[in-house]
């Protein structure tokens, strides 16, 4: 058997979500110790879904959870060498895959769960202040892009979660009637959220991949913002351990 | 071939022991080795919350990087992306070592995150030769391959294993890693002659030894990394020191990871072997 045939069957053994799969024509001296591998990948699946998603791990319990993975694996199995890629399509999957695409509620947890949760492993940076900025020569500012922090993600919504009554919600709490925006960082080992309307999301769109200050007046001029608006928007960003500088 | 660099005794670096290896006092390890794929600077160059801590400690000692997604012995080479991200990161560690397994982890873009075993045969050899080459050009570096820990055997296989490994390694013109838990583990699996793996195997190739714990589940040990270092395996490694020497000695534990104060005093019975089997080899 050509070696890629062999390996083609022994992956199928350990994808199998019902147990080891057929190992027959592989000649394995102990056939049965497949299971050692399939027991091994099934279990890390459980745990890496269950870190990158505690919450919807929370919302649905351990046996449903563990169902959960065994149906998403089988249509997703993992192709990132990075566990945090795991998870990647289980919002989607949740949205569309029975039962749980009649409760829309869960994939839109699981999808700001999913976020939160990169959110959290994301690197602590320094962020500037308004202090730190107005101290420096403003023409050598007005070449420094600034940026969103690695802990924050502009998130839109139709579930306004609120962690501390995660329990009040059951699958058949309908979603919001229309999206909801917010910036969702953390400081610490704390999650702050801020509500955004349509045009302050707009806003902080560009501050995601960086943007020089002169650049972001332009750009929030563009939207509408007022002289007043404009400067109170930046003070708010920059006093909000929310920018970081980029060291191009 | 070149002299192995002598780093010393050393230790598999994991988060729960950060802020002793940041601030405090680590002997007697003198170096770390890290599971490179925890550690991979994100797209675009950003450097995540692992990688700020292992800059950090590479400034106070020599890391070397562990990988297990090379994905060596997969009959397809899906590996190119994940090799590329590997140099970047070692462009910024400069680590003493890169290492990966003798093994494949999954194929047709699937990884299992699980180190799979190879019918040591013809075709594998060949795969296995083909790969190393590609990732030692790459890398522009020559790496260490590691046995493993086996719980299936082929029949088509047609040689041992510790002969597998020695084609492999001669003709790729690399360096082994040798994991003496997993020799120890895949002899009590299989059963043979665990001195006799350790004499097959090309002992001016070893640059690295891998100690770690296993678990016994009677019939078969599975190699968890959850436990310390069980006493067969502390025996080879004091057997393999006094016929072939140790050189650049570890402890990997990679579950249930205990006070540093417990790993550290592992790591002193580790000197302390290395000591004796150096004495009794200069006598």
């Amino acid at each position: 058997m050509r070696l890629a045939d062999l390996q083609r069957q022994f992956q199928a053994a350990i994808l199998d979500p019902d147990g080891p799969g057929s190992v027959d024509g592989l000649a394995l001296a102990i056939p049965g110790r497949v299971r050692v591998h399939h027991s091994h990948f099934w279990t890390r699946m459980g745990e890496f879904i269950g870190n990158w998603q505690p919450l919807l791990a929370r919302f649905l319990g351990a046996e449903e959870m563990a169902q959960l993975v065994r149906r998403y694996i089988a249509v997703h199995p993992p192709g990132t060498v990075v566990a945090s890629g795991v998870c990647a399509q289980l919002a989607d999957f949740l949205r569309t895959a029975p039962p749980w695409s009649a409760w829309p509620i869960v994939g839109e947890l699981a999808a700001i769960d999913y976020r939160r949760a990169l959110i959290r492993a994301a690197a602590e940076e320094a962020t500037v202040t308004g202090a730190l900025v107005a101290a420096i020569d403003p023409a050598v500012i007005a070449s420094i892009r600034f940026r969103l922090k690695q802990r924050s993600a502009l998130m839109t919504s139709r579930f306004q979660l609120d962690v501390s009554r995660l329990h009040l919600v059951t699958r058949e709490t309908p979603l919001d009637a229309r999206p909801v925006h917010r910036l969702v960082h953390m400081t610490g080992r704390r999650y702050a959220t801020i509500e955004l309307e349509p045009r302050s999301l707009r806003a902080f769109e560009p501050l995601v991949a960086g943007i020089t200050l002169p650049a972001l007046d332009d750009h929030l001029a563009g939207l509408g913002f007022d002289d007043r608006e404009r400067r109170r928007f930046v003070d708010h960003v920059l006093d909000g351990d929310l920018l970081v500088a980029i060291r191009d | 071939m070149p002299e192995a660099a002598d780093l010393g005794v050393g230790v598999g670096l994991r988060h729960d022991h950060y802020p002793e290896f940041l601030q405090g006092d680590v002997a007697p390890a003198r170096w770390v080795e890290v599971n490179a794929e925890k550690y991979l600077p994100e797209r675009g160059g950003t450097r995540g919350a692992h990688l700020q801590v292992l800059e950090h400690v590479r400034a106070r000692m020599p890391v070397v990087l562990h990988s297990t997604s090379m994905s060596l012995g997969s009959a397809r080479d899906e590996s190119q992306g994940y090799l590329a991200r590997l140099k970047e990161l070692c462009a910024i560690i400069e680590p003493a070592m890169v290492s990966d397994h003798l093994c494949w982890t999954g194929i047709d873009d699937v990884h299992l995150y699980d180190l799979l075993p190879l019918p040591f045969v013809r075709e594998s050899v060949d795969v296995l030769v083909e790969r190393i080459s590609r990732a030692q050009d790459l890398l522009g570096r020559r790496i260490l391959v590691e046995n493993l820990s086996t719980y299936v055997t082929f029949a088509s296989s047609e040689m041992s294993e510790w002969e597998f490994i020695s084609e492999v390694v001669r003709r790729a013109d690399c360096y082994l890693l040798l994991d003496l838990n997993n020799v120890h583990v895949s002899c009590f699996n299989h059963g043979w002659d665990a001195h006799a793996y350790l004499h097959g195997i090309p002992h001016d190739r070893v640059r690295q030894i891998h100690l770690a714990g296993y678990t016994d589940r009677g019939r078969l040990k599975i190699d968890t990394h959850g436990e310390s270092v069980h006493e067969p395996v502390w025996e080879l490694f004091r057997w393999y020191g006094d016929h072939h020497g140790t050189i650049n000695p570890m402890i990997e534990r990679d579950s249930d990871v205990p006070p540093w104060s417990e790993l550290a005093d592992e790591l002193r019975r580790m000197s302390a072997i290395v000591s004796d089997v150096a004495e009794r080899r200069c006598a």
